[in-house]
């Protein structure tokens, strides 16, 4: 089972509650997920918080996985100048 | 306050007592009773400092702090002899860092410590150490100091070698935000990035906080970021990149300096930690490095103290002020009605006797020991000393001697006239002193006792005393007196506490500069104090001050005029005697004088002065009061009678009413009334302004 979240263009703080809920209901129904966050313009370090507890979540819990798939250019910026890369797993 | 202002100011009180602790132990060390244990409170103080100080980017405080620290390090590892001459280098740079924590706090002009800096580089064996912090070159002459190969103790947790300084400071930050901050629309990256236009830099997150996804608040700020910044002059500019965020993070930005193996590990502790972990560290300090085997063994019992705020303290005294006189009333009032045998006097007598240990614990809690103004004057001694080409030494006693807080602040000033009077006008210099037989060292003592419910402190030189014959020259040059003016000794001595009087024939840059005696005099008495002087030619001067052990409690003589009762305090009075008709003689149309055993002394009617209805003004059938204040002398107060002596608490009343010139404060009394605490100086000047104002007075009676 395979579900899809995608990120809005300017992921703000006000973002960040919902993007929890998404993530929430995958990780309870114990499916994995992929972040679309190709069109990601603006990322705010709070909705950065949760790709990383969630991140953190799937693989403590095992068998789904949170992947973020076709980032942005802005959000790879953001994320390599936050020291985030790792923990989102983003390769170069 | 802002809560970091409130920090800092936490700090900089611990700094003044960090200093104290400093200060005593280099003079045990100069006395060569220091053990191991007040070495390493001298290494820890300065530790402390240059933690502290680093916590709040005082960088040029932290440069000096280090460089002080690595020697006291080698010191207490006993890698270096503390010899005379070291711990005079160490005075010095002791001097150095109170004047830096000043420079820290106030502001001001910059400390210059490129000599001692490099005299202490020196000590440490790294005299090729660059100043890069506080940009001073250090001077190229160290002549008269011998280098002193050190070996440097290295600890196997530390790297055994310097690491090679990069040309311009780096950096290490850590930021952490606050939800605040995302609330308000800030962004990290865009903060971030920002550093990142200033040199090169890694970031690191950490994620240590971040909880599970089912726990995650998305307001809340769970990241910290640790930073390197490398290549960067300015820490300002750092700071100007947070400086809209500074509220809605905790932010600690601290240099990576390179320096001794030794005390880098510490060091970072200190830097990492927020500011308030300064005290803390002065333990892990001592546990983690117990260089010195008797630090162990010898722990300190520490006394528990705990900081209260001054004005909860007088709230205190003030409500037992009240309590004492409500007492007061109450046994008046009881004893009036009931027979004396009653049992209740005993039960009065023994309330009586608490409500006065209650009141004397309550004002100890006020008092301290004189030793905080004390400890300043060594290093005054020293500098004043050097700089008027002196050698002095400073003997001080009784320094547990405690006093009022109030009187402790202002004692500050006329102690460092006094003695740098001492220095420069009482000692002579070393050849004229060997060849008067005395030796090259001159002796100040400075000692502090309690002596009738009051303090004395003492200074006194074994200088040449006052020259009796130059100060009655000088004072005829001035026209201060005439020049057949048949003076005691005593009287031409005193001449020198009058204003613009120096007897130094050189101004120089310490004292005899007009101001001196005459303003430590005028503190001395706006203290409630008297200062009074002896001294023999050859042989050296003493200035004697006593003080009021408060300033909330006064001992005055209580009178009577009319209907209304007043207190005169009592160190202002000289004696009371009953006049002759025949001593008083009219001068002028209204003032009259008072013949004093030969000596004329104006007579003043307080009654009359101050309009006292039912006051008798007759003074021939009066009490009279002689009184003496300061710059105007003696005069002789007429008033109905004298009610006794008593311990007043005073009530001052310019919060409420202002100041009234003549009246210095009120008090309540036994019976519950108010008297009216006299100001002597303002009464005597209203009454020497002219003769316009008692006839004012007169006129409004005759109203």
């Amino acid at each position: 089972m395979e579900e899809q979240v995608t990120l809005p263009a300017v992921a703000d703080l006000t973002q960040a509650g919902p993007l929890k809920e998404q993530l929430m209901q995958s990780f309870a129904a114990g499916a994995s997920v992929t972040v679309d966050a190709s069109s990601v313009q603006r990322l705010s370090s709070p909705c950065l918080q949760v790709l990383v507890a969630g991140k953190q979540s799937f693989a403590k819990a095992g068998g789904a996985s949170l992947v973020i798939a076709n980032p942005s250019v802005a959000f790879r910026e953001t994320v390599s100048v936050l020291g985030l890369m790792d923990a989102l797993e983003l390769g170069k | 306050m802002d809560p970091m202002e409130a920090i800092k100011q936490t700090f900089f009180q611990e700094c003044d007592e960090l200093l104290l602790a400093m200060e005593e132990g280099l003079i045990a060390m100069e006395n060569g009773e220091a053990d191991s244990e007040m070495i390493n409170a001298v290494f820890r103080a300065v530790h402390s400092i240059k933690g502290g100080g680093g916590a709040f980017g005082f960088d040029v405080l932290v440069g000096f702090a280090h460089i002080f620290e690595n020697v006291m390090d080698l010191i207490r590892s006993d890698k270096l002899n503390p010899t005379p001459d070291v711990v005079k280098v160490l005075l010095r740079a002791g001097d150095k860092l109170s004047d830096h924590v000043a420079l820290a706090r106030d502001g001001g002009i910059d400390v210059q410590d490129s000599e001692v800096k490099a005299e202490l580089n020196q000590l440490a064996g790294g005299g090729e150490e660059e100043d890069e912090i506080g940009g001073e070159a250090a001077p190229s002459e160290f002549d008269g100091l011998s280098f002193m190969p050190v070996q440097i103790d290295i600890g196997d947790d530390a790297p055994a070698f310097m690491s090679l300084e990069p040309e311009l400071p780096s950096w290490r930050i850590r930021f952490t935000p606050h939800a605040g901050l995302y609330a308000k629309a800030n962004e990290p990256y865009l903060l971030i990035r920002e550093l990142g236009m200033l040199g090169a830099l890694e970031v690191t997150a950490d994620l240590s906080a971040i909880p599970d996804l089912l726990a995650i608040e998305p307001e809340q700020a769970y990241l910290t970021w640790n930073a390197v910044l490398r290549d960067c002059a300015d820490r300002s500019k750092i700071e100007e990149v947070f400086e809209f965020v500074s509220g809605d993070c905790d932010l600690d930005i601290s240099e990576i300096v390179p320096e001794l193996a030794v005390a880098e590990p510490v060091m970072e502790e200190v830097l990492d930690a927020p500011a308030s972990a300064v005290i803390v560290d002065l333990v892990t300090a001592a546990e983690k490095k117990p260089v010195a085997a008797a630090a162990s063994t010898a722990v300190e019992v520490v006394k528990s103290t705990i900081r209260v705020d001054l004005d909860k303290v007088d709230r205190l005294v003030n409500l037992v002020g009240e309590l004492v006189i409500t007492q007061a009333m109450l046994s008046q009032r009881i004893l009036e009605t009931t027979s004396a045998q009653s049992t209740i006097g005993t039960g009065l007598g023994e309330l009586e006797h608490l409500l006065r240990e209650l009141q004397e614990a309550v004002m100890a809690i006020r008092t301290q020991p004189v030793k905080s103004v004390f400890q300043r004057m060594p290093r005054l001694v020293r500098e004043t000393a050097a700089q008027t080409g002196k050698e002095a030494h400073l003997e001080i006693e009784g320094e547990a001697t405690e006093v009022d807080k109030t009187v402790i602040e202002r004692l500050g000033e006329p102690l460092t006239h006094m003695i740098r009077n001492a220095i420069d006008h009482g000692l002579e210099s070393p050849e004229d002193r060997v060849a008067a037989g005395k030796p090259a060292e001159g002796t100040v003592k400075l000692s502090a006792e309690h002596r009738g419910g009051r303090i004395v402190i003492e200074v006194s030189d074994d200088g040449r005393g006052i020259n009796r014959a130059k100060v009655r020259e000088k004072a005829i040059e001035r026209g201060v007196i005439a020049a057949n003016a048949n003076l005691s000794d005593e009287e031409i001595d005193n001449l020198i506490f009058l204003p613009g009087f120096s007897t130094a024939s050189q101004v120089s840059n310490i004292s005899g500069r007009g101001v001196g005696l005459d303003v430590v005099r005028r503190n001395i008495n706006d203290l409630g104090g008297r200062i009074t002087i002896s001294s023999v030619l050859g042989k050296g001067s003493k200035f004697s001050l006593t003080l009021p052990l408060t300033l909330a409690v006064l001992d005055g003589m209580i009178v009577a005029v009319g209907d209304q009762t007043f207190v005169l305090p009592l160190s202002h009075i000289v004696e009371s005697l009953l006049p002759k008709q025949s001593d008083i003689n009219a001068f002028g149309s209204t003032g009259m004088l008072l013949n004093v055993r030969g000596v004329y002394v104006p007579l003043i009617s307080v009654g009359r002065l101050l309009n006292v209805r039912g006051a008798n003004y007759d003074v021939t059938s009066s009490v009279v009061i002689l009184v003496e204040s300061e710059g105007i002398g003696r005069m002789a107060l007429a008033v109905d009678g004298i009610i006794g002596q008593r311990q007043v608490v005073i009530k001052s009343f310019e919060s409420n009413i202002g100041h009234i010139d003549g009246i210095a404060a009120a008090t309540i009394l036994g019976d519950g009334r108010v008297a009216l605490i006299l100001d002597i100086d303002g009464l005597v000047a209203g009454c020497r302004e002219g003769v316009a104002r008692p006839i004012e007075y007169q006129q409004a009676a005759g109203a």
